[in-house]
């Protein structure tokens, strides 16, 4: 029995389902007592943990942040998520303070109270920092009686559009600015001395409080509560929703969601839990291998996790550690995390069973609005740290806290140092950094502290700037040029400190000189960023010099156009920097150079792909003129390709088109002759109109030069095509064919259009000949309601039904199609919202009889399209949200309404939206990339759409999921059971966890390999298995959650002597070359390719070279490990990320 | 214009219609007074004072950016107008936003500035204000005066807004007042003063074409610029008014309507100040709630049932309207009378 027929038996004999919106699973709820969460902790090895506070003494704690005293100050909000109709702000600042050393808080003070859902807060400058809501605070006790008493608002005009997106995670970065960030749907305007400054969506902010400048230090992340810097300088922040775990932080960075971005950065470890929170430990009271590591809080999976970062080109890769903390206990929920005064690492708890008000009711009374707990996690053996007397220390005193092996000391003597001013400050410091010796690293870096310091007084000083600039240390160069992207007006010579930094050794160095230059604005700063071309080249360093040629196009194209910057005469540069405009001033330069053959192939690419977007009318007669010249025809196909986009989306016809076109169509080489077929519609040019339909009617025409012609007709139009169209149509017995006609007939008769489509549907049997004629179908908007009326009499296969259905519901295609496709398949309509009895038993009945082994077997089958759209951790498809802590943070209920209901509830940044253009076609998917030109949407199959702005008639959320209703009808009741327990299981403690090893979880594996497949690589030998140009049946194959390959899912014994091996493959990437070191489960049978060198005798542990750039490891299970039935392969060491 | 609004379903139109029928008896009350109708502009300027003649039932909405928006946390305007009104009743709304433009650009949420402006249009669909007081143009102390031209479209576009749904609607505009240059390391913010003077110049004319009565925060809060620093600053960081400047800002603005403040007693004008600051509160979270991606947004489908909440502030904010009445009442009582 399939889910729709148990559905219904489960249903018998129940009451009659309850209105409203009766909260479910209300019996799901852990015990709230201190002690039994407490004894639901897994705490490492050798270490314990205790309460430090909890309720009464502080509920709901939002941030917390210590202050020079060792006073714990927290931010709590109870009013969370909404305020209730007519209540007062009531949410408060609490300071906790443990007077008598014994590791417990003993003495709670109300600081501050009347606040509305305040979500961050720091201590400092002698007040408190407060974020709440539309404003950023500024409190302060001028009494001393504990409370504060004086309340500014310092800046005001942060969004509040979704209360878990507000203004949070206050932080001070050693320079002593303030930075804060905000989250996807926050979009803010706040008016300041230097004028208005605007953020929509997600960022980072940087405010100096004694100027009062207030500026976006980078934009995007979705819900990003953690935030820090390290002893370095370089900041890191951890993301709530994201899921690339730990991102790097630099001056105009960008990541996913940022309205109107041309290009986003990724995270360092994709497929990572999402994190709350960022600490990074210094401190002696944990062990050596701790130091310099990072901690973010797994909210949604009940753990706190562990990084160490590693530096590759000018970024870093995360390398995850075992768990700090984890808890099989639901409602722990660590949002934020702190080295206290005492070494020890302080974890605040939000302390929930449900998270989020985007997915669960505002009012569920489940939401928990009074418990809240700090808890302490100690090293047991080791002694804690001692206490320092910071607050009213003396000068010196405090300078020599600088050179502390404690973070906690050190960046409180900064605030104190900042506090006491500059007039008694900046003397003695420069004396004391006088006295540093470079040759030693904690010299070097106390060095550091002291032009910090200058910084937190806000006095900068070119001498010390410049002796740390000669400091041979790329780590205090980098922080260095942080320095200057605040102080570059008031160094002398910049431009030489910048030309030297451009060609540092250390790329981190590099990607910060551009920083600078991208600041200052000016021609010449672009010209010496562009001088990073000269040396090897990385994301973020294309991202950001890419930025930065277009953002300030305006500022240093004319000066290029007026032969005011040359570029050094490099041409490398020149294309680089003109074509990251996408400006068609940019291009008559740019077709120059191509002419004169200064190009590289590649570069002649970039450069056509840029004309095809940006050109005019006079570009694109010189272009096709051009093209008929040109005699490579990858050169020329590629021009021809760009007169299209233009024609296509710009309606853009050269002048003497019919001319240019003939000579294409009479090429000898198919490519152009395709592409001259297309031309012959979109330029108009009727005299070529036999051609094309002589081909439509030859049978030798290939298939691409038949669907151009199709595509050149169909737009040339008119009854001569209509005619010829439907003739073709009834002829025709190809199916591609079939379904191009359709397509063809689409824009000039639309009801024909339909017409024939609903018959080719009723002839169809087979389910997989339906997506192709219903994606044409579904991208337009005037179809679907045609094809309802012309279903009207007509009798579909069910199963053929089923999929259409499937198709039009991910599409979001509201109307009548639906009931028609229902009707003419006799689809039975399946009502599966459940009430809350039958929910109440499903839920019992998961947790009684489900199998979370049994269900990732279920979770895997192909037909469920589960890992087509879904990731858990690194590895599975990016369309739907990952699903990697699902269990951990939503509840049983939540997930059987997701499967079967996924258009109720949609996780934040998996809205489906629509687009409809102005030539009436339709695409819907995720959004991908929404700058000022175009929009980059996945579809529902995976494939990225890109559509013009200029193009674009309308584009909207759509309320309805991607996720197709009914993927799990196929499955039995006990199935069902078991897919759900398995998720509910993932993220949770135990064998569903992802754990912190870096294991490949993204392979390919070899389906089945034809006979001249197998020659071929017997021929040429193993490597040919990595070799791109000679195509194999690879298919994706990610691994179980345990990380393991099931190499009993592969296809055996492939027929290739001696080895008859079952094969997987997978991808590095490297930054730059280097060594990795692989561990193996099992080496028994089992021989590796890596790249092109062969390695028979594989050992449980073995190093590998990789160049920079990706390597595909291939794997054979040859017929010697025949029994075996999974192995798992990790990156032990080194800096490769796995590619997806 | 209800199509229009179906149309752009952003916003929190369900609320406001809903709450335009169950709301507040001052929804209710009469569009009154002698009006002159705005004329289009005729190019020639004649200085004239021209008053504003407030009738009972009057409903003032103030708005602009955050000058205006940051009044609610004083709550100086509302009190010193109520009393200078004596018998007759005026109640406050402030749709002001920080950042905002006369285009619309701060209260747009995820759409463009255009949107903005729609959900501006509800809300005055939702509060068929009577008088409407209007700050705009400060940003353009640091943008610079290029773009005078299009701003001054943009206002006049911003008034038509308020006319297309109160066909008898009076305007008061105001200058936007000056900024201090703090002592450093806080800018020195003279030439963006120089930039405030022409804008008021504009924006007076601009009063003047639009039969509005003009009122010159920038005259009244000091003026033309001085060079030097500022040594005993109104405002927090130049730009900013504190209490003390607000108090100042009220009485300009209410004396400016040809109003004359009486002298009521400290402690009844205290008690009048924190009614309005707890109307306004009341008011903020109606007009502005948090979660609008959730009540009115493009995830309503999955919160939406929330919203239901929105409207019930209505009643209570009605309330709180009374009551300031009372409290203005118990004020006027302490006024010494001949």
């Amino acid at each position: 029995m399939n889910i729709n027929g148990w559905l219904g038996l489960v249903l018998l004999g129940t009451v009659a389902p309850s209105s409203g919106a009766q909260p479910r699973g209300l019996t799901d709820i852990p015990s709230a007592e201190v002690e039994v969460e407490k004894a639901a902790f897994v705490v490492p090895e050798g270490f314990e943990i205790e309460l430090f506070a909890g309720e009464p003494m502080i509920q709901k704690p939002v941030q917390m942040n210590w202050d020079a005293q060792g006073r714990l100050w927290v931010v709590s909000s109870t009013t969370y998520p909404h305020i209730e109709v007519g209540a007062a702000a009531a949410d408060q600042v609490v300071v906790l303070e443990d007077t008598d050393g014994d590791g417990k808080a003993d003495k709670s003070t109300v600081f501050a109270e009347g606040l509305h859902i305040p979500t961050g807060l720091i201590p400092g400058d002698g007040g408190l920092y407060v974020a709440n809501s539309t404003e950023l605070l500024f409190l302060k006790d001028t009494n001393g009686d504990g409370k504060a008493d004086e309340r500014n608002v310092l800046l005001s005009g942060f969004g509040t559009e979704d209360t878990h997106h507000l203004l949070h995670t206050l932080r001070f970065g050693p320079e002593g600015l303030l930075y804060f960030l905000q989250s996807i749907y926050i979009h803010s305007h706040v008016e300041t001395p230097y004028g208005v400054r605007r953020l929509m969506g997600g960022g980072v902010w940087e405010f100096r409080p004694e100027t009062r400048r207030l500026e976006v230090l980078s934009k995007g992340l979705i819900n990003p509560w953690g935030f820090e810097f390290d002893r370095w300088g370089q900041s890191f922040a951890t993301d709530g929703a994201g899921s690339e775990g730990v991102n790097f932080i630099f001056p105009f960075s960008v990541f996913a969601t940022s309205p109107g971005a041309s290009r986003v950065l990724k995270g360092m470890s994709p497929g990572q839990p999402k994190h709350s929170g960022l600490e990074i430990i210094e401190d002696p009271h944990f062990p050596e291998s701790w130091q310099e590591t990072l901690v973010c809080c797994d909210f949604r999976g009940n753990r706190v996790n562990h990084f160490r970062l590693e530096r590759s080109g000018s970024s870093y890769i995360a390398k995850q550690l075992p768990d700090v903390l984890a808890s099989t206990h639901r409602a722990f929920r660590p949002i934020d995390v702190k080295t206290g005064p005492d070494g020890a690492l302080y974890i605040a708890d939000w302390y929930n069973p449900i998270i989020q008000h985007g997915e669960v009711d505002f009012r569920d009374p489940r939401r928990d609005h009074v418990n809240g707990r700090i808890w302490r996690l100690k090293a047991k053996d080791r002694p804690l740290s001692p206490k320092v007397e910071i607050a009213g220390a003396a000068t010196p005193d405090l300078f020599g806290m600088l050179q502390s092996d404690r973070r906690w000391v050190r960046q409180f003597a900064r605030l104190e140092l900042r506090q006491q001013g500059a007039d008694k400050v900046a003397e003695g410091l420069r004396d004391w950094a006088g006295k540093l010796d470079m040759a030693k690293e904690a010299d070097r870096h106390a060095l550091l502290e002291a032009a910090w310091v200058g910084e937190g007084v806000n006095s900068f000083s070119p001498e010390l700037w410049r002796s740390l600039w000669k400091v041979n240390d790329a780590r205090v160069k980098a922080a260095a040029l942080r320095i200057l992207s605040h102080r570059w007006k008031e160094l002398e010579g910049v431009e030489a400190v910048l030309l030297e930094g451009i060609q540092d050794e250390d790329p981190q160095v590099r990607l910060w000189t551009m920083s600078v230059c991208a600041l200052i604005r000016k021609p010449a700063a672009v010209e010496i960023a562009l001088k990073a071309l000269d040396r090897t080249m990385d994301e973020p360093m294309d991202f950001l010099l890419e930025q930065l040629c277009r953002d300030q196009a305006d500022r240093w194209l004319p000066a290029f156009l007026e032969g005011k910057m040359t570029f050094g005469g490099s041409s490398k540069q020149m294309v680089y920097a003109l074509r990251s405009t996408g400006r068609v001033d940019a291009l008559p330069p740019l077709f120059a150079a191509m002419k004169e053959g200064k190009l590289s192939p590649e570069e002649v690419r970039v450069v056509l792909t840029a004309a095809g977007t940006s050109m005019n009318d006079k570009v694109a007669a010189e272009l096709a003129q051009m093209a008929v010249q040109e005699n490579d025809s990858d050169r020329k196909t590629a021009m021809l390709d760009a007169l299209i986009v233009a024609a296509g989306s710009r309606k853009l016809i050269p002048k003497n088109a019919g001319d240019t076109v003939t000579a294409w169509l009479n090429a000898e080489v198919p490519a152009v002759a395709t592409r001259g077929a297309q031309l012959v519609g979109l330029w108009k040019i009727e005299n070529s109109r036999p051609t094309l339909e002589g081909w439509l009617q030859s049978e030798t025409a290939g298939m691409e030069l038949w669907g151009a012609s199709m595509k050149g007709l169909a737009i040339l139009g008119g009854e001569p095509s209509k005619v010829l169209f439907d003739r073709l149509f009834l002829e025709q017995k190809d199916a591609a064919k079939r379904v191009l006609v359709v397509e063809g007939l689409i824009q000039m008769a639309p009801q024909l259009a339909a017409k024939r489509a609903a018959e080719y549907l009723a002839e169809l049997e087979s389910t997989d000949q339906v997506a192709p004629i219903m994606r044409v179908l579904l991208q337009s908007k005037k179809l679907p309601s045609l094809l309802a009326e012309a279903l009207a009499d007509k009798t579909l296969s069910s199963t053929v039904a089923a999929e259409a259905i499937r198709m039009v519901s991910t599409r979001g295609v509201d109307g009548p199609l639906m009931d028609a496709l229902k009707k003419a398949g006799n689809v039975k309509q399946m009502d599966r919202a459940l009430n809350s009895e039958e929910m109440a038993g499903l839920v019992a009945k998961v947790a009684a009889e489900g199998n979370a082994d049994r269900g990732e077997a279920v979770y895997r089958r192909q037909q469920l399209l589960c890992i087509t759209c879904h990731a858990i951790g690194d590895a599975g498809g990016v369309l739907g949200p990952n699903l990697v802590s699902i269990g951990g943070s939503a509840p049983v209920d939540y997930l059987i309404e997701s499967l079967l209901e996924p258009s109720k509830k949609i996780k934040e940044g998996y809205h489906m939206v629509m687009i409809s253009t102005k030539s009436g076609q339709v695409f819907s998917g995720g959004l991908v990339k929404d700058s000022p030109t175009e929009v980059v949407i996945r579809d529902p199959a995976n494939q990225l759409q890109t559509v013009p702005k200029a193009e674009i008639a309308s584009q909207q959320m759509s309320p309805v999921s991607m996720m197709p209703a009914g993927l799990t009808a196929s499955l039995r009741e006990d199935e069902f059971l078991d897919l759900v327990r398995f998720l509910s299981e993932l993220g949770k403690e135990g064998d569903f966890k992802i754990g912190p090893k870096r294991l490949v979880r993204s392979w390919q594996s070899m389906g089945s390999m034809d006979q001249a497949a197998v020659d071929h690589v017997r021929h040429v030998g193993l490597q040919a298995l990595n070799e791109e140009a000679y195509v194999l049946p690879w298919e994706p194959k990610t691994s179980l959650v345990s990380g393991e390959l099931p190499l009993d899912e592969l296809v055996t014994a492939q027929k290739m002597y001696p080895w008859f091996p079952r094969i997987a493959r997978f991808r590095l990437n490297m930054a730059e070359e280097g060594e990795v070191k692989l561990g193996l489960s099992e080496v028994k049978g089992i021989v590796l390719v890596v790249g092109s060198e062969i390695i028979k005798e594989v050992s449980a542990e073995m190093v590998v070279k990789l160049p920079a750039g990706i390597t595909a490891i291939c794997l054979l299970a040859t017929k010697e490990s025949a029994e075996l039935k999974r192995i798992s392969l990790e990156i032990l060491e080194g800096a490769a990320q796995v590619q997806p | 214009m209800r199509d229009r609004q179906n149309v752009a379903m952003i916003g929190p139109w369900r609320w406001m219609r809903f709450g335009a029928l169950v709301g507040l008896s001052w929804l209710a009350a009469d569009v009154g007074g002698q009006q002159v109708t705005p004329k289009a502009s005729t190019g020639v300027v004649v200085e004239k004072t021209k008053r504003l003649e407030f009738e009972d039932g009057d409903r003032v909405v103030l708005i602009g950016n955050t000058v205006m928006e940051r009044e609610q946390r004083y709550g100086a305007i509302e009190p010193k107008l109520a009393v200078a009104l004596g018998e007759k009743k005026a109640t406050v709304r402030n749709l002001a936003w920080s950042g905002d433009t006369v285009f619309g650009h701060a209260r747009s949420y995820f759409g463009p500035p255009q949107e903005g402006l729609d959900r501006l249009s509800a809300h005055i669909e939702l509060l068929k204000p009577t008088v409407v007081v209007l700050c705009y143009g400060s940003e353009m102390a640091f943008e610079g005066l290029s773009g005078m031209p299009e701003f001054l479209t943009g206002y006049r576009r911003l008034l038509d807004l308020f006319r297309a749904k109160v066909a008898e609607v009076r305007f008061v505009i105001v200058a936007p007042p000056p900024l201090e240059s703090l002592p450093p390391p806080l800018p020195d913010l003279e030439k963006q003063n120089r930039n405030l003077s022409s804008l008021r110049d504009a924006v007076r004319k601009f009063a003047l074409a639009q039969d509005a009565v003009f009122v010159d925060w920038f005259e009244a809060m000091g003026g033309a610029p001085k060079p030097g620093r500022t040594t005993s600053p109104l405002t927090e960081n130049g730009v900013h008014y504190r209490e003390e400047g607000y108090d100042r800002l009220a009485t300009a603005l209410v004396t400016g309507l040809g109003l004359k403040i009486p002298e009521v007693g400290q402690a009844e004008m205290n008690a009048l100040k924190k009614e309005v600051m707890r109307k306004d509160e009341l008011f903020f979270n109606r007009w502005r709630p948090q979660n609008e991606t959730y009540l009115f947004g493009f995830r309503k489908h999955e919160q939406g049932q929330n919203a239901k909440e929105i409207p019930m502030f209505d009643p209570l904010i009605e309330a709180s309207d009374l009551r300031i009445q009372d409290l203005k009442r118990a004020a006027l009582a302490t006024v010494p009378r001949l």
